[in-house]
């Protein structure tokens, strides 16, 4: 761990960040201190590195001995085609299918451990305000949601402030020289809308009208890598890295 | 790769299926992953044991999850006069589980981080923990708090 120190709160929520502990209120906060604090989000990942030394020091167990011929025969299946595993292609049915996979997904059943958050106003409505405390009011709402890998890696984490329409992101290291991470939306019509490549490890970006009204629960958020040639494009290309579901929070906790 | 690895993932995948044949299957699905991913292993993220430990966990858990949904919605309708015994089951299968979770840490320094080591172990919130651990979830996350904080401790002073 480094030697950087956190007040006693923060610490303990980078922790239960880094260690899955804590529910989805307390994960979308957290998730927002990461964007937004360097320091937070270095415990964060210093935590995970301890985390992972956990798991290294498990006791091994004899693993069963036909497990290696068991699955050399699955990559053979693989390999012949006879199993569907196959990286996206670039045509129009491949799109449909990807459609269809993207709108199906959820986070639990493709292990995507996903933090979700979503304002629960759109831009262009005004919260009822008669209810909430003053304290509450004075507090922008955010929405925050984090896409990761199978491994649990985080490949990106976006801020989206709707006041604004601005979307903040964080990404992992995907860039390629000439492929580089675009970020989509799917909303309920099934249409995926690129929300852009991404061109560096963050950035903000101001949203059209258009796609900020794709941002509302129920909508999709997925990674693509796709040719950095001609983006932002029409359509998905390449292979699905990450989804997450935006889902609503209350705002008094973002 | 899989000669110095399986053991340890084996492990992983066992503790928490709490099912040999599960467990095997997981382990199957693992090494699928990590095939698929291995051109995106980032050596300056994490160790390459720590990687592949990750994902067998992650994929361990995933499963026992798909396992728990299934139990909960596709044999309620048909078993109600089960239900009470599915209920007594799925704590005999945590309790379970978190013993073996208990036994497969090592190097245990205390009561209080071999907990905190299980709950993760197995991908427990607060809220999930509390209740297999029978504790109002502050009480538990009072006693994390002092857990992390002592880890946090332990590891600035090393």
């Amino acid at each position: 761990m480094t030697d950087r120190q956190l007040p006693d709160d923060l610490e303990v929520m980078a922790a239960g960040l880094a260690l899955g502990l804590l529910g989805e209120r307390a994960r979308a906060e957290a998730l927002r201190h990461q964007l937004e604090n360097p320091g937070f989000a270095e415990r964060v990942y210093a935590w995970q590195k301890t985390a992972g030394s956990w798991l290294e020091d498990v006791e091994p167990i004899e693993a069963p001995a036909n497990a290696l011929s068991s699955i050399e025969a699955l990559l053979d299946r693989r390999a012949m085609g006879t199993t569907p595993a196959q990286p996206i292609a670039n045509d129009r049915h491949s799109v449909k299918l990807w459609r269809t996979w993207a709108i199906t997904a959820t986070a639990a059943s493709l292990a995507l451990a996903v933090g979700l958050g979503v304002a629960l106003f759109s831009a262009n409505q005004e919260p009822d305000q008669d209810d909430a405390p003053i304290a509450e009011l004075a507090r922008p709402s955010a929405n925050v949601a984090q896409i990761k890998d199978a491994e649990g890696v985080p490949l990106l984490s976006a801020l989206y402030d709707p006041g604004s329409g601005s979307l903040s992101l964080r990404l992992a290291d995907l860039q390629q020289p000439e492929f580089g991470p675009e970020l989509w939306v799917i909303p309920e019509d099934g249409t995926p809308r690129s929300l852009g490549l991404i061109d560096s490890e963050r950035l903000t970006v101001i949203l059209s009208p258009e796609l900020r009204s794709f941002l509302r629960d129920g909508a999709t958020m997925a990674i693509t890598i796709e040719p950095r040639d001609s983006a932002p494009h029409d359509a998905p290309t390449g292979e699905i890295l990450g989804t997450a579901t935006l889902q609503e929070v209350p705002g008094n906790t973002i | 790769m899989y000669a110095r690895s399986a053991n340890k993932l084996f492990a992983i995948t066992l503790g928490v299926t709490r099912n040999h044949a599960a467990a095997e299957d997981v382990l199957q699905e693992t090494y699928l992953k990590i095939w698929d991913r291995a051109g995106g292993y980032d050596p300056d993220r994490s160790r390459p044991l720590a990687w592949l430990c990750a994902i067998a966990r992650n994929t361990a858990i995933d499963w026992y999850r798909t396992q728990s949904r299934h139990r909960h919605v596709g044999e309620e309708r048909l078993e109600l006069h089960k239900s009470e015994a599915i209920a007594a089951d799925d704590r005999i299968i945590a309790m379970d589980r978190e013993r073996s979770a208990l036994a497969a840490v090592e190097e245990l320094d205390t009561e209080s981080e071999t907990e905190l080591k299980s709950i993760f172990f197995l991908g427990l919130t607060y809220p999930e923990a509390a209740e297999r651990l029978d504790l109002p979830v502050t009480t538990f996350k009072s006693r994390v708090r002092r857990t992390i904080l002592k880890i946090r401790k332990k590891l600035t002073d090393d």
